[in-house]
């Protein structure tokens, strides 16, 4: 059985990943699109995604996932962007090598965390459910960025990532 | 132990009822605003939002959870509220004791899971909820927060930015 809440963060780096995709064939100025409302341009959120991303799993297994971090600034490119998402899902995978986390679990501190910057406990649960919550909330940003300009946005439901699994699927009434 | 789904969807729930609470404390009119790019007006969006819950719940267990939302209907926030917090209650019940590879038949005939039905669930919330903020933010109402940290401080945990 896949633990859910493996399912749910694998569906989350599914839908960035072909978010990323979609966004390939965009120009440079499309990318620096954005709408009132939302967190910025298209380029700087899906950097935001991924690098809070990096950012949450740092904290979940108490290591970097590379270095130097990826933080937010400066400002890099999509391919830059795109070659932190295999981070990412061998992060994901990592948390759940030995079945589900304990999410009452108290997380002490995160090497991810610069000197000048307090320091947070929390429990894990935390910044996992913020990983879901986070990931949705941007995506829904830049594809509300990308119709009100006119560029049709893809479709991140679990609908389609369940088929691409076979997990949803039609069914073979005789 | 609790499990870490479990979270996710008390979040999914405590947010959704957050932003109802807020959308009720505005002047009714504003409900009408929308925004470029997003489903449609704040109203329709939160009335999609809370609807597409009810039915995932109804595809999980069968129960239609407080008066159907029709598209072709308005009911007031309060309601919607009220339908959400019982979905959501219903929801998480069924993460705790349903199989998540349990198979069924969805109305158009395809089969799915109900682990696959949660989590579009969360995305869904997610994603809508993001839509109507945004159509507050860019109607120069600043929204209500509803991350996983606003939530972590409603119910008295540590905190972080980001």
């Amino acid at each position: 059985m896949t633990h859910p809440m493996l399912r749910q963060l694998r569906h989350d780096v599914w839908a960035t990943d072909r978010l990323i995709a979609h966004c390939r064939p965009l120009t440079a100025e499309q990318l620096q699109l954005s709408v009132p409302g939302t967190y910025g341009t298209v380029l700087r959120t899906l950097q935001h995604i991924v690098s809070a991303d990096e950012g949450y799993l740092v904290r979940l297994l108490g290591v970097l996932l590379h270095e130097p971090l990826f933080r937010q600034e400066p400002d890099v490119g999509l391919d830059v962007i795109a070659s932190h998402v295999p981070h990412v899902a061998d992060g994901v995978e990592r948390l759940f090598a030995s079945g589900d986390l304990d999410g009452d679990r108290l997380t002490l501190y995160t090497p991810a965390r610069r000197p000048e910057q307090p320091r947070f406990e929390m429990n894990a649960w935390a910044p996992l459910t913020q990983f879901v919550h986070h990931g949705n909330d941007h995506r829904a940003q830049i594809c509300t960025t990308l119709s009100a300009h006119g560029i049709e946005p893809p479709d991140l439901q679990v609908w389609p990532y369940a088929m691409e699994l076979g997990a949803s699927r039609k069914a073979n009434d005789t | 132990m609790r499990s870490t789904l479990d979270h996710v969807l008390r979040h999914n729930t405590w947010a959704t009822g957050t932003l109802l609470d807020f959308c009720r404390g505005l002047d009714p009119a504003r409900l009408d605003d929308d925004a470029p790019g997003t489903y449609g007006t704040l109203y329709a969006t939160l009335q999609h939002l809370v609807g597409a819950e009810q039915w995932y719940v109804w595809l999980l267990t069968g129960e239609r959870i407080g008066t159907r939302i029709r598209r072709d209907e308005r009911h007031t926030l309060g309601e919607l509220a009220s339908i959400a917090g019982a979905v959501g209650a219903r929801a998480l019940a069924v993460a705790g004791s349903d199989d998540p590879d349990r198979t069924f038949e969805m109305s158009d005939g395809h089969t799915s899971t109900v682990g696959v039905v949660l989590a579009q669930l969360v995305h869904h919330g997610n994603e809508h909820r993001t839509q109507a903020t945004t159509i507050l933010g860019s109607n120069g109402i600043e929204p209500p927060p509803v991350s996983v940290w606003a939530y972590g401080r409603a119910v008295g945990i540590s905190e972080e930015e980001d």
